[in-house]
C-alpha cells in the first residue's frame, strides 16, 4: 500500500518537474543507451560470423595434418615418424566415430589456368565428389566430379564463379578447355558465387585428387583430410578421439595437428567481449554520473518538501515509512531513465546496423539481447537504491517540529 | 484521566543558551473535555502543544496519554502513538497541495494500514460530516479557506482519535468562516469527542469549557467556564 502510494507520488514529482527530471535522467540515459546500443551491435556481429561459418559448415570441419617438422634439441628438425596421409586412410577417419559424416581430402597447388590469351592464377584444389556437401557449395552449372572421375583419372576440372569470370568473362565455358599448368582440361562444371563477409570467394579451380596426383603432384601424399562432424557441438569431443585414434593407427610417435575452426570462433568471441566489456565501463561511469544526479535531486526534493514530510509525520508516518517512500521514488525515477534508455539503446543498434550496411552493402544485424536489457533494468534499480537512501533517510530523520515549522 | 502530565519541563539549547521552554507543568484532561491553553507567543504553549500532540518529548517529568506512558517513547512509537490517538488541526491547515481532498483524509488511514475500501468509506464520511460531501475530488487551492479547515478537520476525526489538538485553526480564517469552525468543534465535542484548543486570542478561547493560562513555562490559570462548571471532573 505504502509502495503503490510512494510510486505514484513518485511519477507526479517526475511529471511535475519535467525539465529537471529529464535532466537528471540524462546520465543513466547515456549509460544504458550506449550498453543497450552496443551489445545489440556486438550480439548482432557475433550472429553474423556464427551464420557465415554454418553456411559453410565451417564450425563442423575438422582439418588433420600430418606434421613434418618437429622441435628438437633447439631446432626444427624433420620427424623420423612423418606420416602424411593418403587416400585411403580417408574411410578410416571418417569411421572413427558415428558423429563423423565425411572426409575430404586436403591437397592443393598454386598454378597458371588458360583459356585462350584469358589467364589467372588460381589454387588448384584436388579434392572427390563430397566437396560441395562438406563446404555447403552448390554447383552453378554442368555437374561436379562423380566416381568415375577419380577411378579413370579423368583430365576434368569444375571452375569457381571468380576464375570462370577471369577465364570466359560472360561466355559459357562448359565443354571448353582450359589449360592448368600446360595440360589440358575439360571444363564440366561451374561453382556458385560464394562470399564470406561481403567478399568474393571463388577463384579456385577444381580437378579430381586422383589426376592431380598423378598429372600435378607426382606422389600419393595428401596434405591432409577435412573432417565433416554432424554438428559443431560434436566438434570439441571429437578431437581427442581422433587424435588416439590416429597415434593407435600409425604409432604414438607420429604427430598429427587436428584443428577446428572452434578456435578462431572462439577468438573472436573473446574480442567481442573484450569490447563489451570496455562499453561496459564507459557506461559504468555514466551510470556513476547518472546516480549522483539522483542523489542531487532526492536531495533537492527532500528539502522542498520539508513541510509535507512534517504533515506526513504527523499524520503518523513512521521513520520506515518515509524512507521507503523516498527510496521507491528514486528508484522509479532511475528506473524510468533507464527503460528510455533501453529504448534509445535499440535505437542505436538499429541505427548503426542500417548506416554500416548502407555504406558497407553487407548484411550487419543488430540483435537485442535480452540479457542486456534485464541487466540495465536492475542496474537502474540498484542505482536508485543506492543512491535513493542516503536522501530518504535524510527525510526518515527530519524532526516533525522542525518539518511542519518550515516553510 | 485521559492526559496526565506531571512536572513537565522542556529545556532547548539555542546556540550557546539554554531555553526553559517548559518549567514544571502539571495538568490533567479528562475525556470529553473542551479545554483552551492560552498564552502569548513565546509562553511555551506551543512547546506544550507538541508534546501533549507526541511530536515532542518532554526534558523531564512523565506524560501518561489514556494510561500510557508516552514521555519516553521512540521516533516509531510516538508516530503510531500520533496515528491512532491525536488529530491535528493546523493554523495553515498543511493540506498536501497535489492530493484530493479525499486522498488528505485518507492519510492517517494509510498509515494506519487499513484497507483500501475500508479507508476510502471512512474519508467519505469524514469529509460528509465536515459538510464536504461535495467537495471530495477538489485540491486544496480550488477550496476556500474554511473549506480547507474542514477538510484537516475530517482528516483529524478519521482515525477516530482520543484527543482532537486544534493549534490556532482560526488564524488564517476571516471571523465569520472561524465561527463556523468554533462551532464544528462545539459540535464535535458534543458527539464525544476530546477537543484541545491552543489559541491565544480570548475570544476563541472563550468558547471552550475550560481556560488554562501559560504564561513563562508555567500554568498561570486554570479556570472553567461558568455555564458549564460543575458538569465535567468525576
Amino acid at each position: 500500500m505504502i509502495i503503490l502510494e510512494s510510486i505514484s507520488i513518485a511519477l507526479q514529482q517526475l511529471w511535475a518537474n519535467k525539465l529537471r527530471s529529464s535532466l537528471t535522467l540524462l546520465g543513466l540515459l547515456i549509460g544504458v543507451g550506449a550498453v543497450v546500443g552496443i551489445v545489440s551491435i556486438s550480439e548482432g556481429m557475433r550472429q553474423t560470423v556464427i551464420g557465415e561459418f554454418a553456411k559453410m559448415s565451417g564450425a563442423s570441419q575438422i582439418t588433420v595434418e600430418a606434421r613434418a617438422w618437429i622441435y628438437k634439441d633447439g631446432r626444427w628438425v624433420r620427424s623420423p615418424h612423418y606420416r602424411p596421409l593418403r587416400l585411403e586412410d580417408l574411410d578410416y577417419l571418417r569411421d572413427i566415430s558415428p558423429q563423423l559424416e565425411m572426409a575430404l581430402p586436403l591437397l592443393s597447388t598454386g598454378g597458371q589456368a588458360r583459356y585462350g590469351k584469358a589467364s589467372t592464377n588460381s589454387p588448384i584444389e584436388a579434392t572427390t565428389p563430397d566437396y560441395p556437401y562438406v563446404h555447403n557449395w552448390k554447383i552453378a552449372e554442368g555437374r561436379f566430379f562423380q566416381p568415375r572421375d577419380l577411378e579413370q583419372q579423368h583430365s576434368v576440372c569444375v571452375l569457381g564463379q571468380q576464375a570462370r569470370e577471369d577465364l570466359f568473362g560472360r561466355h559459357s565455358p562448359l565443354g571448353q578447355e582450359v589449360k592448368l599448368n600446360g595440360d589440358r582440361y575439360l571444363v564440366i562444371g561451374v561453382m556458385e558465387e560464394r562470399k564470406v563477409f561481403g567478399f568474393e570467394r571463388g577463384n579456385q579451380v577444381f580437378v579430381p585428387v586422383t589426376t592431380a596426383q598423378r598429372r600435378m603432384i607426382g606422389n600419393r601424399d595428401l596434405g591432409g583430410a577435412t573432417l565433416l562432424a554432424q554438428s559443431p557441438d560434436d566438434v570439441p569431443q571429437l578431437i581427442p578421439l581422433i587424435e588416439s585414434a590416429l597415434k593407435k593407427r600409425y604409432g604414438q610417435e607420429t604427430v598429427y595437428e587436428i584443428q577446428s575452426s572452434k578456435s578462431f570462433l572462439d577468438q573472436i568471441e573473446q574480442s567481442i567481449l573484450v569490447m563489451k566489456m570496455v562499453t561496459g565501463g564507459i557506461a559504468g561511469i555514466s551510470l556513476l554520473v547518472g546516480g549522483i544526479g539522483i542523489m542531487n535531486i532526492m536531495l533537492v526534493s527532500v528539502t522542498e518538501r520539508t513541510r509535507e514530510i512534517g504533515i506526513r509525520k504527523a499524520l503518523g508516518a513512521k521513520p520506515a515509512t518515509l524512507l521507503t517512500q523516498f527510496v521507491v521514488e528514486a528508484v522509479v525515477l532511475s528506473l524510468v531513465g533507464g527503460l528510455i534508455g533501453v529504448g534509445m539503446g535499440i535505437g542505436l543498434g538499429v541505427g548503426i546496423s542500417l548506416f554500416i550496411e548502407h555504406f558497407a552493402e553487407s548484411p550487419f544485424p543488430s540483435v537485442v539481447a535480452p540479457d542486456s536489457v534485464v541487466v540495465s533494468l536492475i542496474i537502474s534499480v540498484v542505482i536508485g537504491l543506492f543512491f535513493g537512501i542516503y536522501p530518504a533517510a535524510r527525510a526518515a530523520r527530519l524532526d516533525p517540529v522542525v518539518a511542519l515549522g518550515s516553510e | 484521566m485521559l492526559i496526565e502530565l506531571t512536572n513537565i519541563r522542556k529545556v532547548y539549547v539555542r546556540g550557546v543558551e539554554e531555553v526553559h521552554a517548559l518549567q514544571g507543568v502539571d495538568m490533567g484532561i479528562a475525556d470529553n473535555e473542551y479545554v483552551a491553553i492560552m498564552g502569548p507567543s513565546g509562553s511555551g504553549k506551543s512547546t506544550l502543544m507538541n508534546i501533549i500532540g507526541c511530536l515532542d518529548t518532554p526534558s523531564d517529568g512523565s506524560y501518561y496519554l489514556g494510561g500510557t506512558d508516552v514521555s519516553d517513547m521512540n521516533a516509531n512509537q510516538l508516530a503510531t502513538v500520533r496515528n491512532e490517538q491525536i488529530g491535528f488541526v493546523f493554523q495553515t491547515f498543511n493540506l498536501l497541495p497535489r492530493a484530493s481532498a479525499l486522498h488528505n483524509v485518507e492519510l492517517p488511514l494509510i498509515y494506519a494500514g487499513t484497507r483500501r475500501r475500508v479507508r476510502r468509506r471512512q474519508a467519505e464520511e469524514a469529509l460528509e460530516r465536515v459538510g464536504l460531501g461535495d467537495r471530495m475530488d477538489h485540491r486544496p487551492a480550488e477550496l476556500s479557506g474554511g473549506q480547507r479547515q474542514r477538510v484537516a478537520i475530517a482528516r483529524a476525526l478519521v482515525n477516530r482519535p482520543s484527543i482532537l489538538l486544534a493549534d490556532e485553526p482560526t488564524g488564517n480564517l476571516d471571523s465569520r468562516t472561524g465561527d463556523d469552525i468554533m462551532a464544528l468543534f462545539a459540535a464535535l465535542q458534543e458527539e464525544g469527542n476530546t477537543v484541545i484548543l491552543i489559541t491565544h486570542e480570548e475570544d476563541i478561547a472563550r468558547r471552550a469549557q475550560r481556560l488554562i493560562r501559560i504564561f513563562d513555562g508555567r500554568i498561570a490559570a486554570d479556570e472553567r467556564a461558568k455555564s458549564s462548571a460543575g458538569e465535567e471532573e468525576g
